[in-house]
């Protein structure tokens, strides 16, 4: 391999060894990856940090059993001792092995994220300037602004991965962020404001459009915040804002379609495939192939292609989002799903970057359809049960809307809904689709991965306000 | 490699950083021997095995600080990553507040000679068999045969971890700790009204395996009680009630105020508690210490990431505010004295009665069994959580309760405990007891 100590004879090896006591499949992950940030603090760039990370995790599938071990050494010896780790899920003590004696390689058929400008070849000196200008804008902008900091992170991973069907690829695979928060400041009352924006890129990333858009973004929140309240709460028709909005999707239904959850029947959507599920002018999709997005990949983490995957089709529940597992369980070619925070974690059903299809109404007319409700915008964060199909999320801005008009700003309020409930709920989708660019991380049994999200506004007529 | 190995390596690197131009440096190793299982019903399901070291660098040169991690530990390659590590450091700005601690404050006791046991290791954790281990989460499956309503399936989950850490640092200190803990847990789903499949899980922590089987039994039947109790959930009427919060989901109502005592939050402006030091900050009725040598406990600790001695600490007493969380470099920006870089061990005064005696004397009471999403606002203490609980009303179960948000301000919220209870419950952040809140505004259906 161009990256990895190991050659495509020792791969076959490895993998006929953690096929050796039964398994039905095996893949081998590695991975190195580079990291750093640069952070901006009090009136200086003033600190640095820098991380490599070095392995690779073997996987033996049985059934619908998995056994994993990673190293981080990575030599024949060590791999083979993993394999036979990952080995014992299999219950047999011998068995006959059916193997590729050789691996193929795969070629993307679009490169996601091409890189113009590698991290690799970004000195610190190069993005200080960049933190410098955030901090002087944004104190030009708004005196009252008391604190500023800033920071770009960035990692660049070099990937390989192979398996018992034969297949192996190996990529470069950069991501990185720029966030700014601060602190403003009017009389006695303190406000804070945070944004950030992420992509699947290399340092071209840094532009003066970037620099713009997070300085005025951030001021406009400082500003939001000083005059905002916490409303009154109760059970209210919402107007959810395009971009950030996409969280109710991600939270209502994204977590509730990983097919894990369904093949053991613990999703509330577990027996709707193939229903109707909403309004049949509802479209969603699950997407990696949105060139230099945060959720977008190449293949996934077990050698399966990007694709774009419509989970709900005019209505219609019409795909779950697969691993090699859940799709061998339902009989259906994999989605590219399977993704994993790193070699430390095996792979399991996860999303990328899930959106709403445009519909025909604007935003304008959705607002002017409540009398009394709330439009909501910025987020923090979301959970779901997903049997009880119970969804929250954080709204850290938005507005009253009072007969069709948005009236007084409000803030730090956490909604409540039910998935099924609320997609039967959405009266009205606009025509204004965006994909929030956000450092969107999504937490599933103990593993990070990025995704992003999007949606134009959409009106659902009621949920669970928290108020004072 | 053997562990003395590792130490001489993290020896080296610190020497070899003064070599290259740092004026102070200190490095951590850390090493972890990871293993977690799965069962679906009495069938395993997924098990891993793995070991884990890492290498973290703390550069101080020139006035100038940066850290750096790698688990590339070929001494050719830290010498590598060290020197890029200067010249990255190098290109900062200058920050005078960056400095090694003073070492009047390191906890004595070198890495060669015997630490006073503090309970938080046990090494058989790695010796426990893979056969027992898988024995013991596959017999969570035996506590709900037959059970009635029957359940859809009951996930097991056994983690366990032990490793050690060793730090030195260039003014001399060394220091070894040890930790180790087990995770066994429960998580059962139960098919509820249409299509909704509610699951609830129980777990037990433990610092080792002669812990866990002595607290394992029951456990799953425990989640299962709790996951039926969740069949009938509703939402309530909007309005204030007063509510009960279970010793296990406390800390979700401590964080806040704990965040708010960290030195950067304070050194940023963005903390709600940035005034109140030495003032009323929550009902007299509560007192919360830190107590990081308390044998038996998950994060007891002699030293901190500093290598500075820790100390029994009053955070909060009766109600006063007693410290902020400042390390050397916090405290340095703030130009006050350094306290504790965080708590390690938190221990919450219990109080008289239990949450059952509590339930059984209140005319209503809500209880909430579990947190749902939400957040906070760091600089206001403005609040807004999702809940799930049951409601009482004179001691009787009226109805289970989801759907729901509690919202307010954090130091309201505190003012307004009525009452702490007596469990004094060995969790994994310390010893906590369930807190009773009068007045707390839930947002379910319409308002009665």
């Amino acid at each position: 391999m161009k990256h990895f100590p190991i050659d495509h004879p020792t791969l076959v090896r490895v993998l006929g060894h953690a096929l050796s006591r039964g398994g039905d499949y095996a893949d081998i992950y590695f991975e190195h990856s580079f990291s750093g940030s640069v952070t901006l603090q009090d009136e200086s760039v003033n600190r640095a940090a820098s991380n490599i990370d070095y392995g690779a995790g073997v996987r033996v599938v049985y059934g619908n059993k998995t056994g994993y071990a990673y190293v981080e050494n990575i030599t024949p010896e060590t791999l083979m001792q993993a394999a036979k780790t990952a080995s014992r899920i299999a219950e047999q003590q011998t068995a006959e092995i059916h193997l590729n004696d050789h691996l193929t390689t795969l070629h993307a058929t679009e490169e996601h994220y091409p890189i113009s400008q590698s991290w690799a070849d970004t000195s610190i000196a190069h993005l200080i300037p960049y933190l410098q200008t955030l901090r002087q804008r944004i104190l030009e902008t708004e005196p009252r602004i008391i604190r500023v900091q800033a920071a770009i992170n960035y990692r660049t991973r070099y990937i390989a991965c192979c398996n018992s069907l034969g297949d192996i690829y190996e990529e470069v695979r950069p991501i990185a962020s720029v966030r700014l928060s601060c602190v403003i400041k009017d009389g006695k009352q303190h406000e804070q404001a945070h944004i950030s924006r992420s992509y699947c890129m290399g340092a071209e990333m840094l532009s003066e459009s970037l620099l713009d858009t997070l300085c005025c973004e951030c001021v406009r929140k400082a500003r939001f915040a000083l005059s905002a309240t916490q409303p009154h709460g109760g059970v209210m028709p919402v107007v959810m804002a395009a971009g950030a909005g996409g969280i109710l999707l991600h939270e209502a239904i994204g977590h509730a379609f990983e097919a894990d959850f369904n093949r053991r029947d613990e999703s509330i959507f577990s027996n709707m495939l193939g229903k109707t599920i909403c309004h049949p002018t509802i479209s969603v999709v699950d997407d990696g192939t949105i060139i230099g997005n945060r959720g977008a990949i190449n293949f996934d983490d077990e050698c399966v292609k990007s694709q774009k995957t419509y989970i709900v089709q005019d209505g219609v529940l019409t795909s779950y989002l697969h691993d090699r597992i859940s799709a061998k369980h339902y009989g259906v070619a994999p989605t590219g799903n399977g993704r994993r925070e790193s070699f430390r974690h095996m792979p399991i059903p996860r999303m990328r970057s899930t959106y709403m299809d445009n519909g025909n109404t604007s935003e304008n007319d959705l607002i002017s359809d409540v009398q009394k409700g709330i439009y909501v915008q910025d987020f923090t964060n979301g959970q779901v049960q997903i049997g009880a199909g119970d969804f929250t999320f954080f709204v850290k801005s938005g507005y009253l809307i009072e007969n069709g008009q948005l009236t007084q700003p409000i803030k730090d309020i956490n909604i409540i809904g039910n998935g099924p409930q609320a997609l039967s709920d959405i009266q009205g989708v606009a025509n204004n689709l965006l994909i929030d660019d956000s450092t969107w991380m999504c937490g599933k049994d103990g593993q990070s991965c990025p995704v992003t999200c999007g949606m134009p506004s959409v009106l659902v007529s009621k949920l669970t306000v928290g108020g004072i | 490699m053997s562990k003395e190995s590792y130490y001489s390596l993290a020896d080296w690197a610190v020497n070899f950083a003064i070599g290259e131009g740092c004026q102070q440096a200190r490095a951590e190793l850390n090493y972890t021997d990871i293993f977690n299982l799965q069962t679906l019903d009495n069938e395993v399901s997924t098990l891993q095995q793995s070991t884990s070291i890492e290498l973290t660098l703390r550069l101080f040169v020139d006035e100038r600080y940066g850290n750096f991690s790698t688990n590339r530990l070929d001494k050719d390659e830290i010498a590598s990553f060290i020197r890029q590590g200067i010249a990255t450091t190098r290109l900062l700005g200058a920050d005078k507040h960056r400095t090694l601690p003073d070492p009047t404050r390191y906890y004595s006791n070198n890495a060669t000679s015997q630490m006073p046991d503090l309970g938080n290791y046990d090494a058989n954790c790695a010796t426990f068999s893979l056969d027992e281990k898988i024995r013991l989460t596959r017999d969570l499956a035996k506590e709900l045969q037959h059970c009635e309503p029957p359940i859809i399936h009951l996930q097991g989950y056994l983690s366990d971890r032990a490793g050690w850490q060793y730090m030195v640092d260039s003014q001399g200190f060394k220091g070894i700790s040890n930790a180790s803990y087990c995770h066994l847990s429960a998580s059962v789903s139960l098919r509820g009204e249409g299509e909704s499949r509610p699951s609830e899980d129980y777990y037990e922590l433990a610092i080792g395996y002669d812990e866990l089987l002595k607290k394992h039994k029951g456990l799953a039947r425990k989640a299962y009680e709790r996951g039926v109790l969740k069949l009938q959930q509703a939402p309530i009427s909007s309005r204030h009630y007063t509510i009960a919060v279970e010793p296990r989901n406390v800390l979700r109502l401590l964080d806040p105020m704990l965040d708010a005592l960290n030195g950067n939050n304070l050194y940023q402006q963005r903390s709600f508690l940035r005034d109140k030091l030495h003032q009323n900050i929550t009902s007299p009725l509560f007192t919360l210490r830190d107590e990081p040598q308390r044998h038996g406990a998950f994060g007891a600790c002699h030293f901190d990431y500093e290598g500075v001695a820790t100390h029994e600490t009053e955070i909060i007493s009766q109600g006063v505010l007693r410290t902020f969380f400042l390390d050397t470099y916090q405290a340095g920006r703030l130009q006050e004295s350094p306290t504790m870089s965080a708590p390690s061990v938190l221990v919450v005064e219990p109080g008289e009665r239990s949450l059952a005696q509590i339930t059984a004397s209140s005319e209503e009471l809500l209880v909430i069994t579990g947190f749902i999403g939400g957040n906070h606002n760091e600089t206001t203490g403005d609040f807004s959580f999702g809940i799930e609980g049951l409601l009482y009303r004179n001691g009787k179960l009226i109805q289970s309760v989801a759907g729901m948000n509690i919202t307010g301000n954090m130091l309201e919220l505190w003012q307004n405990l009525i009452e702490v209870g007596n469990e004094n419950e060995k969790t994994g952040e310390g010893q906590l007891s369930s807190l009773v809140f009068k007045q707390v505004m839930c947002n379910g259906e319409q308002e009665e």
